[in-house]
Formats: structure tokens, sequence, C-alpha cells
């Protein structure tokens, strides 16, 4: 009698384990993640996908509005439910704590029956699903002999998953998005609906969280043509700054991130730069007929991140500068300076706005007299590279191999 | 039954929370600093140590006191543990008046838990990992970052915004091989920067540090040694060049060989040999901790708090009056110039040998790799 009863309390204890298995989907307009944390990219994947699960440590991505239902998913070698219920769920904001909904316990549910919790804001939001589920979980299929025929284990676990709401599906690179970005785009530009907003947003919140370096490179590495694009190292940038406390590095690293952050939340962006890098593309004739190398433009006075008074504001010498662009409208957004006039760079028309904002005269090298030759006129020698679309940054969470 | 059932979910539960919590790790010191109140800090007495690298898995991160410890390499390893790297760098409290506290404000707080970061170290990362794609490259990495300890203060009694926090930080990068050879020159950082046209070569003070060293106004200082590129930002060039001079001195003195080979100096002081290993020659000086020079019937006295860091040296009525990170030293003759900062190393100041010992009245001579000091 006693081996039998240890043998049915061993057995409840494995179902306990296999209990865990049994996921809980969170059903309704989703899009995958992964973590940021590895390469290659199969290794980082938030998973499992499709659909996302509601368990601790777990993080889900979801459009603004969308309705989460609650479904148990029944895989091959999977205990028998025979019956669960909700506890207790809540969406709540991780931001401002806001709770969206709140429900109590449910009725008993059959194991193929869904469940509704409600709709995720019609904004961007970070926020966390927090719950508690039950179930009634009977032998497995095919019972162990002598065990006990009549075991059942009511379970219940506290789950916990962060909940990302954007607007659409994350866009390249963040295709999947990673989730140490939406902790950030999800949080600055949490309450808005539309992507003119969230973009301000955004470019905002960098260039006042942000720390321009002064222009020396950062976390950015170049290909071998490096006017085709770039890489990125995105989760060295976002390592360091636990430590710095700011987003730092020079323009590139500010136009990757803010693209990133763009992108993140769903709306298409590039990048791109007023110059080229190569030598031979950097040669112009000047005016005087003989050929000239842009060494540098100099800029209209300039409010550097972070926002307000800091190291790097005022007048500068740049070999190039790069930016974020919306393609569709040659439309530049930039986090990494404010035009003091006129304050953030939302969406400035490239050319005129920009262009003349930032450009305040070319320096050339004339290569026949080796003197150099000022030009005061922005569109001189104004070369958007790659043209006319910009490129999308290799976004990486570790160095590239090479071979 | 309920016992066992107890039991048996709390185990799972624990072994659930316990995955993907890997950030959460490690330990936190707190310490009451008069003025400051708590910070975050390491007291390396208290310090745990670093886990084994060995039993570092790839990717794995660990916080061991506000040290952020990151392993990104697979099998392969350059054989260099947290502790090397740290002998590359300052010690936390070791620049006077300032102190390695965590960002005051940092959303990194919120969106990870993490806090009291002040050390980056990325051990074994492999790949593109310099200025230029070298097959088979590796590199190793410390970055600290300290904060100007008057403003901190001001700043936590709420007299003073985060953004103004003025802050000093040191980047180490240590490569399998040469640095120059994974891009690690004035040119490639030129033609790579935006700013690349003002970075200037050499040093501010026109002294050659390093292999090739090369400054971007007003802050930054990179100079590279042999397997190591050094990156110094501070408030003024002059406080990032005298941080710099030390680190040249730490990479010459590791035990793993990182700097360039030199022929040993030996000190004799009363033709007796001294402070082996601690002399040498930094670009043509002498540098010496000051210790060296009490066998020359040198007294010392050392004042060290955390806003200052003064040695006194006297001898028969001469005196001098060194500080760390000084470019000059008060001797009861007036101030002179150094030929090399004052920096500390170990719990001393290390000092131009050759000035410091000539100001006390003590001659020296040098013939080949051997100095001997001679009191007069």
């Amino acid at each position: 009698m006693r081996l039998r009863q240890a043998i049915s309390f061993f057995l409840i204890f494995l179902l306990s384990a296999f209990a865990l298995a049994v996921d809980v989907a969170l059903d309704g307009t989703h899009y995958p993640l992964r973590w940021g944390e590895r390469e290659p990219i199969e290794d980082d994947l938030v998973k499992p996908y499709p659909p996302p699960i509601w368990a601790n440590g777990y993080a889900a991505c979801f459009k603004r509005g969308s309705q989460i239902t609650l479904r148990l998913i029944r895989r091959q070698g999977d205990p028998e439910v025979q019956g669960w219920k909700v506890l207790y769920a809540e969406l709540r904001s991780k931001v401002t704590g806001e709770v969206y909904w709140k429900h109590g316990e449910s009725r008993m549910l059959g194991p193929n029956e869904t469940y509704t919790l409600g709709s995720v804001p019609e904004f961007i939001e970070w926020a966390e699903l927090r719950g508690s589920v039950i179930m009634m979980v009977g032998p497995p299929s095919e019972p162990e002999p002598g065990g006990s025929e009549t075991s059942l284990l009511v379970q219940t676990i506290d789950r916990v998953t962060e909940i990302f709401v954007v607007l659409d599906e994350p866009k390249a690179p963040m295709d999947p998005a990673w989730v140490s970005v939406l902790r950030i785009s999800c949080q600055w530009a949490r309450g808005e609906s539309t992507v003119e907003g969230a973009a301000r947003k955004l470019t905002m919140e960098l260039h006042r969280n942000g720390n321009y370096n002064g222009g020396e490179l950062a976390y950015t590495r170049y290909p071998s043509d490096p006017d085709t694009g770039e890489y990125f190292y995105l989760r060295a940038y976002l390592e360091d700054d636990l430590g710095r406390g700011r987003y730092w590095g020079q323009c590139n690293d500010f136009a990757d991130f803010l693209t990133c952050l763009i992108t993140s939340v769903g709306t298409p962006r590039s990048v791109q730069r007023t110059h080229p890098l190569v030598t031979i593309r950097r040669i112009t004739d000047l005016p005087n007929g003989n050929p000239g190398y842009l060494l540098v433009f100099e800029t209209n006075p300039l409010d550097a991140a972070p926002t307000g008074p800091s190291s790097w504001d005022g007048q500068s010498s740049w070999a190039y500068h790069q930016f974020c662009l919306d393609w569709a409208n040659n439309e530049v957004w930039d986090g990494s300076i404010a035009f003091i006039l006129d304050s953030f760079v939302f969406g400035l028309p490239r050319e005129p706005d920009y262009r003349n904002h930032l450009v305040l005269r070319y320096i050339f090298l004339d290569l026949v007299t080796r003197q150099e030759v000022r030009i005061d006129e922005p569109s001189f020698f104004w070369q958007p590279t790659p043209s006319p679309s910009g490129f999308i940054p290799g976004v990486y969470a570790s160095a590239l191999p090479s071979k | 039954m309920r016992l066992i059932l107890t039991l048996g979910i709390g185990v799972l539960l624990v072994i659930s929370l316990m995955e993907g919590q890997v950030l959460q790790e490690g330990y936190i010191g707190k310490k009451e600093i008069p003025g400051l109140g708590t910070v975050l800090i390491w007291g390396r007495k208290e310090r745990p140590p670093y886990p084994s690298v060995e039993l570092l898995k790839p990717q794995h991160t660990v916080i061991v006191d506000g040290h952020f410890l990151l392993r990104r390499g697979s099998q392969r390893t350059m054989g260099l543990r947290p502790e090397d790297l740290e002998q590359l760098i300052y010690d936390l409290e070791e620049i006077p008046g300032w102190i390695t506290a965590p960002p005051p404000e940092s959303m990194h707080k919120k969106i990870y838990g993490l806090q009291g970061v002040h050390t980056i170290i990325n051990l074994d990362d492999f790949g593109y990992v310099g200025l230029k794609p070298v097959p088979g490259g590796m590199r190793c990495r410390i970055l600290r970052i300290w904060r100007d300890l008057t403003q901190l203060s001001e700043y936590n009694q709420g007299r003073r915004n985060s953004q103004e926090l003025k802050a000093i930080e040191i980047e180490v990068r240590v490569y399998d091989r040469p640095a120059k050879e994974h891009g690690e020159t004035l040119s490639e950082y030129r033609w790579q920067s935006q700013a690349g046209m003002r970075m200037k070569e050499g040093t501010l003070s026109g002294f050659p540090l390093g292999e090739e060293s090369w400054y971007l106004e007003p802050t930054t200082l990179f100079f590279r040694i042999n397997r190591c590129v050094v990156i110094v930002r501070a408030p003024d060039l002059w406080l990032s060049e005298a941080l710099a001079w030390g680190i040249e001195y730490r990479i010459q003195q590791h035990p793993k060989m990182l700097g360039m080979a030199q022929k040993p100096v030996t000190l004799l002081v009363a033709n007796k040999p001294i402070g082996q290993g601690k002399v040498i020659s930094l670009a043509g000086v002498t540098v010496a901790p000051l210790s060296t020079l009490e066998p020359a019937q040198v007294a010392l006295e050392t004042k060290r708090t955390k806003t200052e860091w003064t040695v006194t040296a006297r001898r028969n009525g001469q005196w001098v009056k060194v500080k760390a990170f000084s470019w000059e030293m008060e001797t009861d003759k007036g101030k002179v110039k150094l030929e090399r900062p004052v920096f500390p190393y170990k719990g001393e100041l290390v000092v131009p040998l050759r000035q410091v010992a000539e100001a006390l009245g003590i001659s020296v001579q040098q013939k080949g790799q051997t100095i001997a000091l001679l009191p007069k």
C-alpha cells in the first residue's frame, strides 16, 4: 500500500513538471521578436513562436488595438488537460502603471476553448500581462502501469509576460524587432498612435538622452565599399550605455539607432550620409576649374545631443554627417543634432531645408594649387549617399565574423 | 502529499525563474560617503571573485559589484582574465576627486533592473573587432567610467542635473596581435570618423606616448602600444594625457607582456639595486615610484583623501611635493614643470626620477640601462 502511495506521489510530481509544458498561447495580431543578445539570429529568437506564449521571462509584440485571446497549446506528449480557468489577468503599463483591464476568475473552460482577455491599447505601449491560470491536469494518455488512476493535479502558475504594442509590423533592420530596443522605443514613444508622432517622440528622446561624442568612431564598422552601407554593433552600443547612462556615439550611431527605434515600432526608415567617404567620390570641379577634394563642411551652430548646453554644441567641421531618412518623402529625422533656431529635426525636407540648416560652407583642397578653397553655398556639393534611398544598416548583437 | 506537491512545484518554479535571469546575478556593494550619501560601489576587499573564465559560457553575462562582464568567445580564448584587464586601468577610487559611480539616471535601471554598473569587461570578442577585419581576430576590452565627486554630491543634493555631470572614461582594448594590424591607427580613425579631420597627431604635451598617439580636442586622447589601444576621455586634455601616461606604465608593467619589450632598468642606491621592475623608461624618461628614493635618506609624507593625493619628499632640508596627475611639482625653490606627469600605481605615486631626485639634492648618473642615485 505504501509503495503504491509512493508511486502515486511520484507520478503527481512528474505530472507537475509536465504541466509546465502546457503553454498558454496569446493570440492576436502579433509579430516575432528576437532578444538582441546573440548571433546568428536563429539562436536569438523569442521562442516558441508563433504564437507567443504567456510565460515568465517571455516577451510578445502586438499591433495596436489587437485583441488578446488565450488558448492552450497542446503538443505531443503533453499531459491531458481536463479543464482550465483564468484566476486573474491584468494588462498594466510598465511606463505609467496604468491598468488597462483586469479579469477576475473565469468559469471552467474546456481544453479547446479560448478565452478573450481584451485589446491592447490603440497606441504604442510597453506593458506587462500579469495573471494566473489554473489547469486540471489528468494522467497522461497512457498512464503508467500501477499508477494512481485518480490522480488529478490542480496547478496554478503566476505568469508575467512583457507586451510591446507597436503601430505595425516592425521593419528592417528590426525585423524581427529586438526586445532590448523595444524596451526603449515603446517607453519613449508611449502613447503615440501615428507614424509621425512616434518618430517625433523617438527623435526628441534620443536627442535628450543621447551623448554625441564629438565625431569619433564608435559602434559602426564599414564594409569594403563604405558608401554602400555599414554594420552597427547594437548590443555593444546598448551595453556600454549601462556605464555611461547615455546613448553615446557619433552621427553614425545616432542615425542607426534612431532607425532601429523607429523601425521597431513599425515605420520604415533608412540611413543616409551627406557625402561619400571614398576619396574619388569626394572630388569635384571647383569654380576655378581645378579638381577639388572635399575636406570638410562647416556647419551652422548646432545643439549636439544631449539637448541643452553640452560639450559639442556650436559650429563643427565634419567630413560627412549621417542621418535617418524617410526615403518615401525625402525627409530627414536626426537625433544627434538640433538646429539652434528651429530645434529638433523632425521630418525636415532633405533639400533645401535640412541641407541649408546644416551646411554653412564647404572646404575643399584644390588638387592643383594645394590651397584650401572655401565655398559658402550649401548646394555646391551636396551628395546624399548612397542615392537615392540610403541604406539599411546591418545590425548585429556581436562582432561580424572576419574571414 | 501536499508537502511533496508544494516542494515539487516550488523547485520547478525556482528553476523556471532562474532561466533568463542571468543579468540579475551578482552583488553590488554599498558604501556611505560623507556628503555624498550611499553610493553603489565596489570595495576591493569585499568584492566577490569573478567566476572562473572557464565556467563562463559564450554570451554569458554576469555582474560582480558593478562590473558587467561578458564573455563572447566560443572555444578560443586569449587567456586574459577580468583581473588581467583591471590591472591595466585605475582602481575605483584611485583618481582623486573622481569616483566610479553608476549613471545617476539611466533607463537601463528600469529596463533591465541593472544598477551600479561602472565597468564593462568584454572577454574574447572575435571577428571584425578592430577598425579593419582581420581573419581570426580577437579582442578583450575594459571600459571604466568615473564621475566628478563634487558634482555627484551636488546632484544628490538636487543642485545639479545629471546631464552636467563630468566624467572620465578610460577604455583599454587588448588585441590578439599588434593593434596596428586591426587598423588601430590615426589614419584609419581619420577617415572613419565624422570629425576625423580634426584629430591631431601626437599629444598635447608633445611627448611621444606609445607607438602612436593622437587626440581630438577638447577631451579625447588615443594611443597604441603593441597589442593595446587606450582611449582616455577627461574634461580636459592635460588630465587625459596624465591619465594616459599612467596607463602606459601599467601596460609595460603587466605580467602578461602586453606592452613593448624593454631592456630592464637597474636602479642603484648605495650600490644596491632598488625597485626592480618598477623603474622603467617612458619614451626616454625614467619613471619610478617615490619609494625607490627612500634608501637615499628621503622621507616621504603621504596625504591621501577622496579629493587629493599628494606626497611630500624631504631630504636634508630640501623638499618636493608631487600630486597625482599633476604636470608640475612644488619644491623648496619653486614650481617645476615635469617631463612626465605624476600618476599612481599600487598605492604609490610614480614620478620622473631624475627631476625629483635632483630637486632633492641627489645626483643621477646613467650608464646604459643602469641608473645610480648618488646623494650629494
